[in-house]
Parts: structure tokens; C-alpha cells; sequence
């Protein structure tokens, strides 16, 4: 962190020069005295980063200076220590944009120490926030963010393109685990309004009765046990991205309060009169074909065509060819770089065994099975049998995946069932209608 | 008998922090504040109310930290304009007040044994 400037302008050399000496205590300030108005702000290029300026100066009062400072340089902090002790006076120059004002007394001494920590203290998380906003950015930077470079995937990129230019809702559709919450990040950290928020709500996640007061916000005293104002995502986002993710799970009560705040692009929040105005980006999401939900009365037709805006369709990761390998290795690369593991490659048949699979969970299923990989593979190549597939959702799906005989498919049935049912015999010959001993003849000749 | 003290350094110790930082304050104080005071004497005798006031108020700070009792409302009578005229009558006394009051004070504080130290 560079120095920490204060600038003292003072008259008085008595009272000037015992600021200096008392905030030079503290190694880390570099104090620079000044004793007129003219000779401070001619001096404001070197940055200060607090000025403590005295009311009454020779050629100028403290009023002018502040306006100058706040006019040139309006983040600079500027802490009033004056002699004067009329209140109007204080409040003035606090509306005026004066950071504090201190009366010289017995207590200048702390308060202006607490002051200059506190204004340390928040330029020190301000330049955080700075960094980290840049890293966001950095991270959200479209080849960080989406990798591959299939047919299917370009046609994203082109569409993430043309959304990042305008403000026009977006509606992201594609199953689970394809990055859908990802490329609304992506949007927004690209877009201009990156400066400001981007609030993420999955709407499947909160009750039906609470959706209302978190999108909208509620006013005091609007219903039991409303005991402050609560802000709404739609205004917590300002000027930034609201994002919501299964909106196909909204109910058609609250669909129809939804279209309603879209069109007017203004909202009241719950048990509140004043209009709040609406300037937040929107962009939607779900894993349901929101066309086929209005045919079965499940989604409003009107709200169905406010948010189709610009469409954005996510493909299935078994659809996404090549894509599958480029991912597989960029998440293997980046797991063994946080966890200080050699650089590991994939060999021909885990690169074979990886495309025959129909990864059902997609791109988030991916990670999780290369992630486990680079810790089951000891060398420095991970091999077809460091790679498992344990999706929850595999059914009869994981049949197809694969061509194979006949033979070949009775026997990952019934390997597929003993895993299910936790190698109990009985149980899976049971369910699958065979004698317990054509298992126990399988697994005899090692076949299953 | 050794006449009373006129000031107190208690809160500029607390506020310098050790004796080097007091005594530098009290070398200033004694630079200073005769310039300051030979400059509010010029404005009562030349009747200039903006300079005489000006330098009052430049005066009151160091008067507190140095805690300077006797001349903490003598000198509120006149550090703002409006201060002196509404003060008018009793201007001679006032001002009058301030140099016996400084000069005592600048007396004992060449007598102070923190500055009698120094090398």
C-alpha cells in the first residue's frame, strides 16, 4: 500500500505543527504542513489522501478550500479542526462534503486519530473491492468462463456477444449442469453495467409465499414480524444484472406480479405507496422447455413472450463433441494447479471412455469425475480406469451410451443393479426376475 | 513564594507523547505566540477589529492546549468580529489582560525545567 498523506493546513504554527508531530506518531502517515489555502491547493497534485484543514485562514476561509478540494479532487477526505464552535457553521460544511468536524479541544487528539484510521481503514477496502472487482472480471472474461470450440458452443458465444451490447432480457435454457448460472456471470462481468451489482435468486429455492418480499422488498410494519425495510433484489441490483434462475418454477400468482413490474419498469415494495424505478438488466434461466410449460397451463403465455428476449440455448455436453476432452483437460489442469499435484495428461482409451459417456449431469458432472480422476491416477497420466461414473441419474440411459452385444448389456444390468442395491444378490435377482445363481455363476467366472 | 503557574502542559504531554515532542511545542509557543500577540496589539491600537479578532482566534487554540486558564473567556470576548464589538467598552482591559497574562506566562515558561534541560 503506498503512503498514507495527510495534509495539515494550519496557521497557527503552535497548533499546526503539534497535528504534525502528534499524527507523525504513527509511522506509516507522512504529514505535510501547509498555512494558507493557496499554498494547500496548489499542492493537491501530490494526491493527500486526508486533508485536516482549519476553518480560519489567512487568505481564505475553510469553506472555499473545501469547495476547491471537493471540486478537483472529490474523494479526498477533508476533516474540518477549527476553533469555531457554531454548529450551523459545522453543519454547513458537512453538507458542503466536509468528512468531519472537530472543535479544537482536549478531545482533537482522539478523534482525529480515529478519524484517519477509519478513513484508512476504508481506502484500504475500497482499493480491495477495486482488486477484486478486476479479478471477477478477469475471471468472467469470456475464454475464461466457457471453453470449447464445437459448432454448438460458438453459437453461444455469438449470442453471449450480441446480449453483452444491449440491455434486451435474456432467457438461457439448457439442462442441468450446463453453465447456465455461468454464462448470466458472464453477461454481466462483460457487459457495461459490470460496474454494478449482479444478484443472483434461484427461484426454486425459495418458498412460494417468500418470493414476493425478495424480489420486491417490504416497507416496516407491512405484516407480522416486519420489523425493518427490506430491500428487494430487483432494487439491489440498481443499474447492475438481476439473474433468475428456474424461473420456470415461479407460480402463476407471482408470474403475473412479474410481467406486471417488467412492463411498468417500476415497482412498490410489499405494503409500501412510493413507485421504485426498475433499472436492473434481467436475465432468466431454466431447464424447462418454458413453451411446452404454457401449453400445460404452467407458464404465462404473455410472460413467456416478455422474457424470451434474446434466447440463449445451452447444449447438452454429449452434443458438444470434442468440447468434452478440451473441458476434461482444462479441469484436471486447473485442479492440479490448486492442489500443488503434477501436471497430468489423459491417455487414448480415458479419452475414449470419456466421449462414449452421455454425462447426464453435463459440464458439472464433468468436473466432479475429472477432479476424482487426477486423485485416483498415480502417475502423470490419468488412464480409462482412474475415471468412474457414478450419476445418480443414470437409468436405462447409460445403456445406450455404448454399442455393444447382447451379452455385453446383460452384464452391466446386473453390474448396475448389484451396485445400486449394494452387491445384495438376492435383492437384484429379485428385481430382475433371474435366478440368484446366474449372478453368482457371473461373478464366479468374473464376468460381472 | 513563587507565584502560582499560569499554565498547565498535562494535555499537551498527552497529546505530544514524550518530552521531546512537549518541549519543541513549548520552543514554538514562546516563538510564536509574541509575533501573534504583537500583531493583535497593532490591530486593538489601530483600531482594526478584523486583525485584532483574526489574531485572537489564532491565539485561542494554543491558549487552550496550554491551558491557560485565566484567559480562557478573556479570549472568547474577542476572537470573532462580532465578539469584540459587542465588547467594545471593555476592549482596553481585555487586551490589557491578555499581555499581562502572556508575559507572566512566557516568563515562567523560560523558568520551565524541561526547557532548561535542553542543550
Amino acid at each position: 500500500m503506498s503512503a498514507f498523506k495527510v495534509f495539515v493546513v494550519e496557521d497557527d504554527p503552535f497548533y499546526g505543527e503539534m497535528l504534525k508531530y502528534h499524527i507523525s506518531l504513527n509511522p506509516d502517515y507522512v504529514v505535510e504542513k501547509f498555512e494558507t489555502g493557496k499554498e494547500v491547493l496548489n499542492n493537491l497534485y501530490k494526491n493527500p489522501s486526508v486533508i485536516s484543514l482549519d476553518y480560519s485562514l489567512p487568505d481564505m476561509s475553510g469553506l472555499e478550500v473545501l469547495r476547491k478540494v471537493k471540486e478537483n479532487y472529490p474523494d479526498v477526505p477533508v476533516i474540518i479542526v477549527s476553533g469555531q464552535e457554531d454548529v450551523s457553521t459545522a453543519v454547513n460544511l458537512l453538507k458542503e462534503g466536509a468528512y468531519d468536524y472537530f472543535v479544537k479541544d482536549d478531545e482533537t487528539k482522539d478523534r482525529i486519530w480515529n478519524a484517519l484510521k477509519n478513513i484508512r481503514d476504508r481506502i484500504k477496502l475500497e482499493k480491495e473491492i477495486d482488486v477484486l472487482k478486476e479479478e471477477i472480471g478477469k475471471k468472467y472474461a469470456f475464454g475464461n468462463i466457457i471453453k470449447g470450440n464445437s459448432a454448438e458452443i460458438k453459437k453461444v458465444f455469438t449470442m453471449i456477444e450480441k446480449a453483452i451490447g444491449t440491455s434486451i432480457i435474456v432467457s438461457i435454457t439448457g439442462e442441468t449442469g450446463t453453465g447456465k448460472d455461468l454464462v448470466a456471470k458472464a453477461i454481466h462481468y462483460n457487459s457495461n453495467r459490470s460496474k454494478f451489482p449482479f444478484v443472483a435468486i434461484n427461484v426454486s429455492a425459495i418458498p412460494k409465499d417468500l418470493i414476493e418480499s425478495e424480489l420486491f422488498g417490504f416497507e416496516k410494519g407491512s405484516f407480522t414480524g416486519a420489523n425493518y425495510r427490506k430491500i428487494g433484489k430487483f432494487e439491489e441490483a440498481g443499474k447492475g444484472t438481476i439473474f433468475l434462475d428456474e424461473i420456470g418454477e415461479m407460480d402463476l400468482n407471482m408470474q403475473s406480479k412479474l410481467l406486471r413490474v417488467l412492463q411498468e419498469k417500476e415497482l412498490t415494495r410489499i405494503g409500501g405507496h412510493s413507485l421504485v424505478k426498475v433499472e436492473a438488466r434481467l436475465v432468466v434461466a431454466t431447464h424447462r422447455n418454458l413453451a411446452e410449460e404454457v401449453q400445460k397451463g404452467r407458464f404465462r403465455q404473455d410472460l413467456y413472450y416478455r422474457l424470451l428476449g434474446l434466447p440463449i440455448f445451452l447444449p447438452p455436453l454429449k452434443e458438444r463433441g470434442n468440447d468434452i476432452l478440451i473441458l476434461a483437460r482444462f479441469f484436471v489442469d486447473d485442479f492440479c494447479e490448486e492442489n500443488n499435484l503434477p501436471k497430468k495428461s489423459l491417455s487414448h482409451n480415458a479419452q475414449e471412455k470419456l466421449l462414449s459417456y452421455s454425462f447426464p449431469g453435463n459440464v458439472r458432472e464433468l468436473k466432479a469425475i475429472m477432479e476424482l480422476s487426477a486423485v485416483m491416477s498415480n502417475g502423470d497420466v490419468i488412464d480409462d480406469s482412474d475415471i468412474s461414473f457414478s450419476s445418480p441419474d443414470r437409468n436405462t440411459d447409460f445403456l445406450l451410451d455404448q454399442d455393444d452385444t447382447l451379452q455385453g448389456y446383460t452384464r452391466r444390468i446386473i453390474k448396475y443393479y448389484l451396485d445400486k442395491y449394494d452387491n445384495n444378490i438376492v435383492r437384484v435377482a429379485k428385481k430382475l426376475d433371474i435366478g440368484k445363481s446366474t449372478i453368482y455363476r457371473m461373478l464366479k467366472n468374473k464376468e460381472i | 513564594m513563587r507565584a502560582e503557574k499560569l499554565y498547565d502542559i498535562t494535555q499537551l504531554s498527552l497529546m505530544m507523547g514524550d518530552a521531546e515532542g512537549i518541549r519543541m511545542m513549548l520552543n514554538i509557543f514562546l516563538e510564536s505566540t509574541p509575533k501573534i500577540l504583537l500583531e493583535l496589539n497593532e490591530g486593538f491600537t489601530t483600531n482594526d477589529i478584523e486583525k485584532l479578532s483574526r489574531c485572537a482566534h489564532k491565539l485561542k487554540a494554543s491558549l487552550d492546549m496550554m491551558k491557560i486558564e485565566t484567559l480562557y473567556n478573556t479570549i472568547r470576548k474577542v476572537d470573532r468580529y462580532e465578539n469584540v464589538i459587542s465588547n467594545l467598552d471593555q476592549l482596553p482591559s481585555i487586551i490589557e489582560k491578555i499581555n499581562t497574562t502572556l508575559e507572566a506566562v512566557f516568563a515562567q515558561l523560560r523558568d520551565e525545567p524541561l526547557l532548561k534541560d535542553q542543550v
